[in-house]
């Protein structure tokens, strides 16, 4: 069975599992991104099994159709179904496996991006290597007000933390009422009012077509002068057309930004150069744990499915507990 | 008229952040912004009558305090100061008093977190790489699981704690003094040193500086730390071994995030400022604008209230 392995960047999926012990899986990594469809169908041509690291990699019917020898993707720590058409890999008699992931490094990345922002971090430790000595001031947390866009299970943990560094924490999405926020300790307020008050503004709401740029140029335009706006979720949900603009004409105080409309980030995007965003490239769950679980439970998906009994499967009869 | 010399002004914010002259026209101000050495220090600041300190910025022994004869005042910023001969400073009639400590006290916390999440993220090298035009050259350690350990759960260690167990940490915390009893209401196990280093991911230092605390975390306790376990110092540098700890970060054993130096400001050719696996800041712990505004603020409220002859948050007098 010939397997690749796609968008690898870091080089790392031959040592992250034990491939030695499936000696009919022939491994092939690839690490650049093919972002052009008949750039990855060239790719993966010849191959029986493909493996995705989440949603690097999307795999609409059009490019499903043009790979008659796939039988096997291993998905890894899927959670939303978007970026791959479940019906058509059953149409097509591909099964698609997937793993468990840990969702709390999002929450962990979150944090590091706002401390790093309201802290200047990341522009002291480049003025201290290049040998200054505090060029300018941070904000401390406490008393400030974080407003969090959706309060489910990535929304949750980041409050309590803002709640544990003192903060003033709210909290909004459409659904979202007084009685589901005061257990948490949060104050359920309307989307104005987040927008308008927040000091740091933080979303964690999944994405669907009723949330897709529910942060809009309005939204944008009534944050304040200095707030943050930090996304570690997905692209769409804010109108980047409108935050690019914000930023440029320094409306706001900045961004903290890990997810992008196109992925790896173009070269030239102003993403990499405006002075008031710090950018991370997509690394919510990238972690040697994470990936030790993406790796070494695909390579028992392969397995289990070269033997004729395939394991986490998520396009079958039955709903695997893996997707939600 | 009486004059006062604003030291340690590196970001020349003073004047900004509260208005000096308030304190009448019988009072001239003038703000340092550069470090003065102790040598610089005697002949600078000899014919000022109150001296007003970031922290610990610059220390005053007794050797200097002798050759400042006009002094009769030290406004010190912040509580705790360690740095000051108060024996020498009243019997040389010099009055000393702090400032409140604002949300300076929050401050440090949050940038010890700063560190953490950033070495065990490599955050500071990712974004640059992005600046570069790169994309996702590493890979991340998962914090919820893992174990924080915290040396000193006092004023700052207890802060951490909660916030620990909240990213789904198990918490561990030694000190001299610290018992089971102490560590438990603040979600944390109480452990022995040795325990503490060679089970922890992350280690957070909150203990003082000074004689008792120098080189506490040396050579062996950094050899039994887990590889690639974190440590972050946001107290006072001379509680690490910098030698020991420069050679752990080169080979990489172990990763760490400072904020405090043997040295400071640090010296531009120091080996640390190069040293791969280490995120550094530049004493940035109580550094945020609204610790300064109150720093200052308190300042001005101090002077004027001596000068009323009701010094007010006095920490040494002549004939107290």
């Amino acid at each position: 069975m010939r397997l690749a392995i796609l968008d690898d960047y870091q080089n790392a999926a031959l040592r992250m599992a034990d491939w030695s012990s499936a000696q009919q899986i022939e491994v092939v990594p690839f690490t650049d991104h093919a972002h052009d469809p008949r750039q990855l169908v060239a790719r993966l041509r010849d191959f029986d099994a493909v493996m995705r690291i989440r949603e690097r990699t999307e795999f609409p019917r059009a490019v499903l159709e043009a790979l008659p020898r796939l039988k096997l993707m291993l998905a890894t720590g899927m959670r939303i179904s978007r970026s791959v058409d479940l019906p058509a890999t059953r149409e097509l008699g591909i099964t698609v496996c997937s793993t468990e992931v840990h969702h709390h490094t999002t929450v962990e990345l979150t944090w590091g991006l706002i401390l790093g922002l309201m802290r200047r971090i990341h522009a002291e430790a480049a003025s201290f290597r290049a040998g200054g000595w505090q060029v300018g001031f941070g904000r401390g947390l406490s008393g400030k007000t974080l407003g969090v866009l959706g309060l489910g299970s990535m929304g949750v943990p980041v409050s309590q933390i803002g709640k544990l560094f003192g903060m003033n924490v709210t909290a909004w999405s459409p659904n979202l009422t007084p009685e589901r926020t005061a257990p948490h300790g949060v104050t359920c307020v309307s989307k104005e009012e987040l927008f308008a008050n927040s000091d740091v503004l933080t979303i964690h709401i999944p994405l669907a077509d009723s949330t897709v740029g529910i942060v809009s140029a309005a939204d944008i335009a009534r944050m304040k002068r200095d707030a943050y706006l930090v996304n570690t979720s997905r692209p769409a949900l804010v109108d980047q057309k409108a935050l690019t603009a914000a930023l440029f004409e320094r409306r706001i105080g900045g961004a903290g930004l890990d997810v992008y409309d196109v992925e790896p980030l173009p070269v030239d995007h102003p993403y990499r150069s405006l002075p008031n965003v710090l950018a991370t490239p997509h690394i919510g769950f990238v972690t040697e744990e994470n990936h030790r679980i993406f790796y070494e439970q695909s390579l028992e998906n392969a397995k289990a499915w070269l033997a004729g009994a395939p394991i986490r499967v998520v396009n079958g009869d039955q709903a695997s507990e893996l997707i939600k | 008229m009486i004059r006062v010399a604003v030291l340690d002004d590196y970001q020349n914010v003073a004047r900004r952040y509260v208005d000096w002259s308030s304190l009448g026209d019988d009072v001239t101000v003038d703000v340092f912004g550069e470090p003065l050495g102790s040598e610089e220090a005697a002949a600078r600041l000899a014919d000022y009558d109150v001296l007003c300190l970031m922290r610990e910025r610059l220390p005053l022994p007794r050797s200097l305090i002798e050759k400042l004869p006009r002094l009769k005042l030290v406004v010190v910023t912040g509580g705790r100061v360690r740095v000051i001969d108060f024996d020498a400073a009243v019997a040389q009639g010099i009055t000393v008093c702090h400032t409140s400590a604002g949300e300076s006290e929050h401050a440090t916390p949050e940038l010890a977190w700063a560190l953490i999440l950033a070495a065990a993220r490599h955050l500071p090298d990712e974004f640059q790489r992005m600046r570069e035009g790169s994309w996702q050259q590493t890979i991340g350690t998962t914090l919820g699981g893992k174990t924080l350990g915290l040396i000193g759960l006092g004023k700052l260690g207890s802060r951490m704690a909660p916030i620990g167990r909240a990213f789904g940490m198990r918490v561990v915390a030694w000190s001299p003094n610290l018992t089971q009893e102490k560590a438990a209401p603040h979600g944390a196990e109480a452990v022995s040193k040795t325990s503490l280093f060679e089970t922890s991911d992350a280690i957070s230092i909150h203990i003082p500086g000074g004689a008792a605390s120098k080189d506490l975390v040396g050579a062996a306790e950094i050899d039994a730390m887990k590889p690639g376990a974190i440590l972050v110092n946001t107290s006072r540098g001379p509680i690490v071994n910098e030698a020991a700890l420069l050679a752990a970060l080169k080979e990489g054993r172990i990763r760490a995030g400072l904020d405090v130096y043997d040295i400071e400001p640090l010296p531009k050719d120091h080996p640390l400022r190069t040293a791969p696996n280490v995120v550094l800041s530049p004493h940035l712990g109580f550094v945020t604008e609204g610790a300064y505004r109150a720093f200052y603020q308190d300042t001005v409220d101090a002077i004027q209230a001596w000068r009323m002859g009701k010094p007010i948050r006095v920490l040494a007098a002549p004939g107290a």
